[in-house]
């Protein structure tokens, strides 16, 4: 016998993100999903805010990664209160991760939650965690044809950041040609382009997260 | 490769319709994956047949179908199937769109082996 069922396979996944942007919402938070392939410069580019943040923006971190707590342990000398977890080969974060590792930060006391995906430009992008906003990270050194390679996660994102552009002079990487397949795919999203060597950018990238701050939270 | 983590919610739901049916041993899984779905299908087989080791489910045929990717153009409203990652409007030749349909991996039907 045949059972019609039209189950949505993401329906599990979609309610604890649901019930992780209840929580952040109740207190009075916003959240990111930083996504991009490993070594575009996440961890720095959170690394950046927290130094520029200065006070005015209360920052909290969960962070990502098959193996080690490396990343959480820079964070945590940015003295910003941070999670690791550990997928243990597993290439994306869930929503029921992030939901348990909400209990093990002081939300009340936190104005912006960023959750560092693990480093992949293709599994995460189908994971709803719970977040306000989404964004995508692209660096100089990995080519600019990865929004035409890598699509969905660009027509996805809230926001689009090219960082290490202090590297420009080095790589062959045509901006222009970035921009446009950016643009194309998601038109009129925000691109930044920073670099956390030389700060270029930073001042537009923490502007950006305490607009997320503010406006960011979703109804 | 997050096919193993799609499909144990797959394994899941069937276990679930089975033990609602007495339990009956599964024959066939049937998904709609839609076109915009960054899966590998042959990935999710490969999964269901890892997780349904040792369940009602173990055996079963993993069949899927692809649903089309449908686009609405945000400047023109046409609705049209894309022909390239950049989604360009066949009317006006506006890129980017609104998703209508392909997004989807629904897990529509279980067929269950008569009882014996």
């Amino acid at each position: 016998m045949k059972v019609d069922v039209i189950h949505k396979v993401m329906k599990m996944n979609d309610e604890v993100a649901g019930s992780v942007r209840r929580r952040l919402e109740e207190c009075g938070m916003a959240a990111i999903n930083l996504i991009s392939g490993p070594g575009s410069g996440k961890t720095s580019l959170i690394e950046s805010a927290a130094r520029a943040a200065n006070g005015c923006l209360r920052l909290g971190v969960i962070e990502g990664d098959p193996d080690t707590a490396l990343d959480a342990e820079r964070i945590a000398r940015c003295e910003v209160p941070v999670v690791q977890i550990n997928t243990g080969g597993g290439c994306h974060l869930e929503a029921n991760l992030v939901d348990r590792a909400l209990d093990r930060l002081p939300l009340a006391e936190l104005d912006l939650l960023i959750i560092e995906n693990v480093g992949n430009l293709v599994c995460p992008v189908e994971f709803d965690l719970g977040e306000s906003r989404r964004v995508a990270v692209v660096s100089t050194a990995e080519g600019h044809d990865k929004p035409a390679k890598y699509p969905k996660l660009f027509r996805t994102a809230d926001l689009v950041v090219l960082n290490k552009i202090d590297l420009l002079p080095h790589v062959d990487f045509d901006v222009d040609a970035f921009l446009a397949y950016v643009n194309d795919l998601r038109p009129g999203v925000t691109v930044l382009q920073t670099s956390c060597r030389t700060g270029a950018g930073i001042g537009a990238w923490m502007a950006w997260l305490k607009d997320t701050a503010r406006n960011g939270k979703v109804a | 490769m997050h096919e193993l983590s799609l499909i144990g919610a797959v394994v899941d739901r069937v276990l679930e319709v089975s033990a609602t049916h007495e339990g009956r041993r599964v024959r066939r899984v049937t998904l709609r994956i839609g076109a915009l779905q960054q899966v590998v299908p042959d990935s999710l087989a490969f999964g269901f047949e890892a997780l349904s080791r040792g369940t009602a489910a173990e055996g079963a045929v993993l069949d899927w179908y692809e649903a089309p990717a449908r686009i609405e153009c945000l400047k023109c409203r046409t609705v049209f199937f894309p022909e390239s990652v950049f989604w360009a409007c066949p009317s006006c030749g506006e890129k980017g769109g609104r998703i209508v349909e392909g997004d989807e991996l629904i897990l529509e039907s279980v067929e269950l082996l008569d009882e014996e």
